[in-house]
Formats: C-alpha cells, sequence, structure tokens
C-alpha cells in the first residue's frame, strides 16, 4: 500500500459470468471488489461493509435495483455511496428513473471498460472519502 | 424496427382468420366461426335514452349479435357501478346518459373503465361528438339507428384490436426479456474477450490475440443489432388502425 487505501467496489448482478469478469478487471485496476448475486444481499453486504461504490444491475432476484438503491437513499450516509447502474435492460424506461433514484451514472451491457473506469473513478473522486494515514 | 413487424404479423394473421369466416361481405351477421378471443363478449350498453331512439334500426337482429351479450344501463351512475363489478369487455357509451356535459360523461367512465374500449352512441344531428370523443379517448363511435351488421363489424373490429394489443404487449415483454438476455451475454463474451486481450488472465500469442480481436468484432456487430431494437416504449401502437370509420 502506498500510503492511500484501496477502494472497495461492490459488484451486484444476478449473472456470474459477468461477477466474475468485472471482478478480474477491477482487481486489475486496483480496486477492492465485494460481489452479490441478489437485491436482499446487496443491501446486506452495502449496510456491513460500506463499499465505496457499487456497481448495480437492475434485474436482480429477491427485488431489483431500484429496490436496493431506495433502501440506501433512507440511510443517511448509505445514501451517500455512490451507484452507477450496468443493466440490460432499455434506456428508455430506466436511465432516467435510475438517476432519479439515486445513481450517478448509467450504462448499457456490454459497457466499454474505459467508460466504466472513468465513471468509477468520477464517481470515486466526487465522493472521496477522507485517508486516514 | 421488430415490433411494427410483429404487430403487421399478428393483424395479417387475425385480418385472414376473420377473412376465412366471412368470405362474404354481407355475410357479418352470419355465423364468425371461430374468434381470437373467448365467446360471449360481454358488452355495456350506458344508454338514457328513450325507445323512439333505438340503437339499431333493425332491432330484430338482436340475436345476430350472438357472439356479443349486450347489458344496458339506462343511467350512467348505473353504468359505473356494472362496470365496477362485472367483467365487461367493451361499452357503448351514449354521451347524454347523464345531466354531465357529454364529453364530461365520457371522462367518468373511461376513468372507471380502465383501458376497456368505449364505443360512443352519436345521434345524427350530432355526429361531430364521434371524432372529439375519440380524440377524448374513445376508441370509435357508432351512429345510432344503424343496422346490426354495422354494430356487429364495429364490435368485432374492437375486439380484434383489443386482441392485437395484448399480442403486441406479449411481444414487447418478450423483447424486452430477450434484449436483455443477450446484453447479459454479450457482456460476458465482451469482458472476458478484453481480459484475454489485456493479458489479465496470462500471456497470449499474437494469433490468439487477433482471433479474439476477430471475436470481439463481432460482438460489436451483434451490438449494434440489440441496440437497434426498438425499446418496448419506444413503439406506438399506432400501427393498428383505431377506427374503421363511423356506422
Amino acid at each position: 500500500m502506498d500510503g492511500t487505501t484501496k477502494n472497495t467496489i461492490l459488484v451486484v448482478d444476478d449473472n456470474a459470468d459477468l461477477r466474475k469478469a468485472l471482478s478480474l478487471r477491477l482487481q486489475a485496476n486496483g480496486y477492492n471488489v465485494l460481489t452479490a448475486a441478489d437485491a436482499l444481499s446487496a443491501t446486506t453486504t452495502i449496510v456491513k461493509q460500506e463499499p465505496n461504490l457499487v456497481i448495480l444491475d437492475l434485474g436482480l432476484p429477491c427485488g431489483d435495483g431500484f429496490v436496493v438503491m431506495e433502501r440506501l437513499q433512507k440511510h443517511d450516509r448509505l445514501a451517500q455511496i455512490p451507484v452507477i447502474v450496468l443493466t440490460g435492460r432499455g434506456k428508455a424506461n430506466n436511465m432516467d428513473r435510475a438517476l432519479r433514484a439515486g445513481a450517478t451514472a448509467f450504462f448499457q451491457k456490454p459497457v466499454e471498460d474505459g467508460q466504466l473506469l472513468l465513471a468509477i473513478w468520477k464517481a470515486l473522486d466526487v465522493h472521496r472519502v477522507p485517508v486516514n494515514n | 424496427m421488430i415490433l411494427p413487424f410483429l404487430a403487421e404479423m399478428v393483424y395479417r394473421v387475425v385480418q385472414s382468420k376473420t377473412m376465412e369466416h366471412n368470405t362474404d361481405p354481407g355475410a357479418a351477421s352470419q355465423s364468425i366461426g371461430e374468434l381470437p378471443y373467448a365467446v360471449p363478449v360481454q358488452v355495456l350498453q350506458i344508454d338514457g335514452s328513450s325507445d323512439h331512439l333505438p340503437l339499431l334500426r333493425n332491432a330484430s337482429k338482436w340475436d345476430s349479435l350472438e357472439p356479443f351479450q349486450i347489458t344496458r344501463k339506462r343511467t350512467l351512475a348505473a353504468g359505473l357501478e356494472a362496470l365496477q363489478s362485472s367483467l365487461f369487455r367493451i361499452v357503448l357509451l351514449d354521451l347524454s346518459v347523464s345531466t354531465l356535459p357529454q364529453i364530461e360523461s365520457l371522462t367518468e367512465v373511461l376513468g372507471v373503465a380502465k383501458g376497456l374500449p368505449v364505443i360512443v352512441l352519436v345521434n345524427e344531428g350530432s355526429m361531430t361528438n364521434g371524432p372529439e370523443a375519440m380524440r377524448r379517448g374513445a376508441q370509435n363511435y357508432l351512429l345510432r339507428g344503424c343496422k346490426s351488421d354495422a354494430l356487429l363489424h364495429i364490435l368485432k373490429h374492437t375486439m380484434e384490436r383489443q386482441f392485437l394489443l395484448a399480442e403486441i404487449e406479449d411481444g414487447k415483454q418478450s423483447i424486452a426479456r430477450e434484449s436483455h438476455e443477450l446484453r447479459n451475454a454479450l457482456a460476458c463474451i465482451h469482458q472476458f474477450g478484453n481480459i484475454l486481450l489485456d493479458g489479465l488472465a496470462g500471456p497470449i500469442s499474437e494469433d490468439q490475440r487477433e482471433y479474439v480481436g476477430i471475436m470481439l468484432n463481432n460482438v460489436s456487430r451483434v451490438r449494434v443489432i440489440v441496440e437497434n431494437l426498438r425499446e418496448p416504449d419506444e413503439f406506438v401502437a399506432d400501427s393498428i388502425p383505431s377506427t374503421i370509420g363511423a356506422y
């Protein structure tokens, strides 16, 4: 560690292959990665682990991505965690709704790695958590 | 792109089915054979007009409306109550059924009918009410004193349209599901392809790099196709004629 702590990103997707792919990509870019496969475990992980950022699919078992964002918005501290929506669902129905629900960015799958990493970097920069050295 | 095609296809199928059963244009009052919807179809007629203004010119031909069972309510309040308690599929509405301004009667009925098609009944002297009612949400209008054939035709058309809209709704849901699944699969191929290319899973040879590149190019091509699928809400069912004209 070079005096900074690694940011932790929670990847929420019910597709195990995609969770693995995103985890590999994010780890290769210096992030700690947590994963969750459904809305319930996503919420539990966020509450317990308080990741620095969440990459959230919308179509999930046990609720959906909107349910997760709704729950986060009810907590002052958790509501500050940036959420990037990465979904296979259509933009027309979901993008505005997701942004209104608190998402900081919305991407349709498949997303270019560069775009996703840039959005992560920007979101973490805006929501920078002071690091205790 | 896909949905209008789907709609047209379904429309043609229904049209051809109707034609099969109705080869003689004058045979509208005869048996219409197998219909793409369950019969009998319950029709609610909210009509307070006096009996010297009958709905049908040839009132003795009510029997020819066999697939449609018409229940008449003579006041707006009774009509609204019936709408809430029964499983009607079509509403025939006399706009002057209450003391409310005519269009307000329609608004009241549309509010309770929750998506049911409403056909307004107009008198010969007030034909302009028909198009105005359609602008406000009625599906069609019917001239009071029409022949039973005309009523049957308009009721059939209304049910066919409802059937098509349901089919289109199913198609929209299906495309949404398939598009979602395709995007997930593409995302996996895209992500892992790039992981290989970037050497995150170890070094790869030049040949392997070329082949993965070809694979990713094809992922991009499929992605364009998926992105060109019109999203369900971009599709408007206007391609189905809402009316076949007044009768």
